[in-house]
């Protein structure tokens, strides 16, 4: 062993031990990566990843349709049940037709937000070692994308852009213990802060807290971006809510969402590079990464 | 250049296409993704070489596909770089030390580091920000991870134990 810790050998791996140090404290004292380091390993890997997802994503789609026949055939059943369900349904058009009317609203944003600027972009990447969904797209500086950009998809919020490269994105999704967005009860108007809950997350849900204990909210209810702060345009959609209840401190609620975007399994997203009203001011450290929510009181 | 230094070279130039393969497939979204655990394969992978190939070669490895970790990670921009590298090193040393050179002992340093490497990011990521409720957390999330990457040890020192022979020296065989 002594003569191990007398060779060369031991000096070269201390060195790349103290280096690492280095490269820890820079990190966490700049709250960004080793941006050479981590730029160069993102540049190499990145082909390699696009190609890696896009070979898994056709494969397992194959697949599925074998995987799956008995789960597609119980969904044809629960189809067809919903099909006579909403044949009953009909008796309540004039009702529904006002919510579609409200629903409508939201899924033709582009429609009715020309001041919209969307980057579309793919999921190439989603580590193993993330445990609230992050993932990396395939879009960067480039591209126009910023950090603190938001990524949604047709359905809703999925999250925001944390940092960004030459050619990639690393993006932390709203099931993020260390994302927080301002988002209100459209049928209530009562507002709150959205964020991750890590007992939560692994369900793919998160938590909206700071509600007024008097609020009539209910399940069921949507939520959407408050648009305050300026870091999320207005009238996102966010999610329902699937539960309600008081917080510890007995103050205020919070709500269980079950978020609109399908955030374990979305392989497109967009970034709204620009908006109406966004906000540019925080700088790229951690220390005062995106926090709408924060913002807002 | 000899033959014996042309082998030498194309052997690590294989491994390091084998590690890079692996970081490749643990970062594929919906590969090896079991109810949202997925296993960190670089992490037995440069254990192997470390324990085939000794400490250093495997804290090299460890450092440098630990940097590649690092630039998809959430943690602290060189945490994986440094354990890896130590954990190469730890268990280089002890295959020539402690151990005998097994696939049981090589599947238990492997289980160990995952698990040294689970516990310290749970307790810097999680303990320290003092969030609530994480017992659940650790057994839902973190410890399946552990066992799932241990598994993968597996393959990877079949594989690696077989590279190994593969590239020895014709006059080391004999």
């Amino acid at each position: 062993m002594q003569k191990f810790f007398k060779s060369w050998y031991f000096k070269v791996l201390c060195a790349l031990a103290v280096f690492a140090v280095a490269i820890m404290i820079r990190a966490a004292a700049s709250g960004s990566a080793e941006v050479f380091l981590s730029q160069a390993a993102s540049v190499i890997s990145q082909p390699f990843l696009k190609i890696s997802s896009g070979i898994t994503e056709s494969v397992s789609g194959f697949l599925d349709r074998f995987a799956n026949a008995e789960e597609n055939y119980l969904r044809v059943q629960e189809l067809e049940e919903e099909l006579r369900l909403a044949n009953e349904k009909l008796i309540d058009y004039e009702q529904k037709k006002r919510e579609n009317e409200q629903f409508r609203s939201f899924l033709g944003l582009k429609e009715t937000n020309p001041d919209y600027e969307f980057e579309p972009a793919t999921v190439i990447g989603r580590d193993s070692t993330n445990r609230f969904y992050s993932f990396t797209i395939d879009k960067g500086s480039i591209h126009g994308v910023e950090a603190a950009d938001p990524v949604i998809t047709a359905d809703g919020l999925v999250g925001i852009v944390w940092e960004v490269g030459l050619t990639y994105s690393h993006v932390r999704t709203i099931l993020d213990i260390s994302v927080e967005a301002g988002v209100y009860d459209i049928s209530t108007r009562d507002s709150g802060i959205i964020t991750g809950d890590i007992s939560l997350s692994s369900e793919g849900l998160c938590k909206l807290k700071y509600l007024p204990k008097e609020s009539g909210i209910a399940n069921g209810n949507l939520i959407v971006t408050s648009g305050i702060g300026g870091v999320f345009p207005k009238d996102l959609p966010v999610g329902t809510v699937k539960s309600i209840e008081v917080d510890s401190s007995g103050l205020s609620l919070t709500a269980v969402i079950s978020p609109s975007a399908d955030i374990e399994n979305v392989t497109d997203v967009l970034v709204i590079k620009s908006f109406n009203g966004q906000s540019k001011g925080y700088s790229d450290s951690s220390e005062t990464l995106p926090e709408e929510g924060g913002e807002t009181e | 250049m000899t033959k014996y230094l042309r082998r030498k070279i194309m052997k690590f130039f294989v491994y390091a296409v084998i590690v890079f393969a692996a970081y490749i497939l643990q970062t594929t979204p919906g590969l090896f993704d079991f109810y949202g655990i997925k296993p960190i394969l670089v992490l037995p992978a440069c254990i192997c070489i470390a324990v085939y190939e000794g400490e250093f070669a495997g804290g090299l490895f460890g450092f440098f596909f630990g940097i590649f970790c690092d630039s998809g990670s959430e943690t602290v921009f060189g945490f994986n770089a440094l354990l890896f590298l130590l954990f190469c090193v730890a268990a280089g040393l002890a295959t020539i030390y402690i151990f005998r050179r097994s696939t049981m002992n090589i599947m238990l340093l492997c289980l160990a580091a995952a698990f040294s490497r689970s516990a310290l990011e749970y307790f810097f990521g999680f303990i320290l920000y003092g969030y609530e409720e994480l017992s659940p957390f650790f057994y839902t999330e973190i410890a399946p991870q552990v066992v799932f990457t241990s598994i993968f040890s597996f393959p990877f020192c079949l594989l690696f134990r077989w590279l190994h022979k593969k590239f020895e020296p014709e006059t080391a065989k004999e």
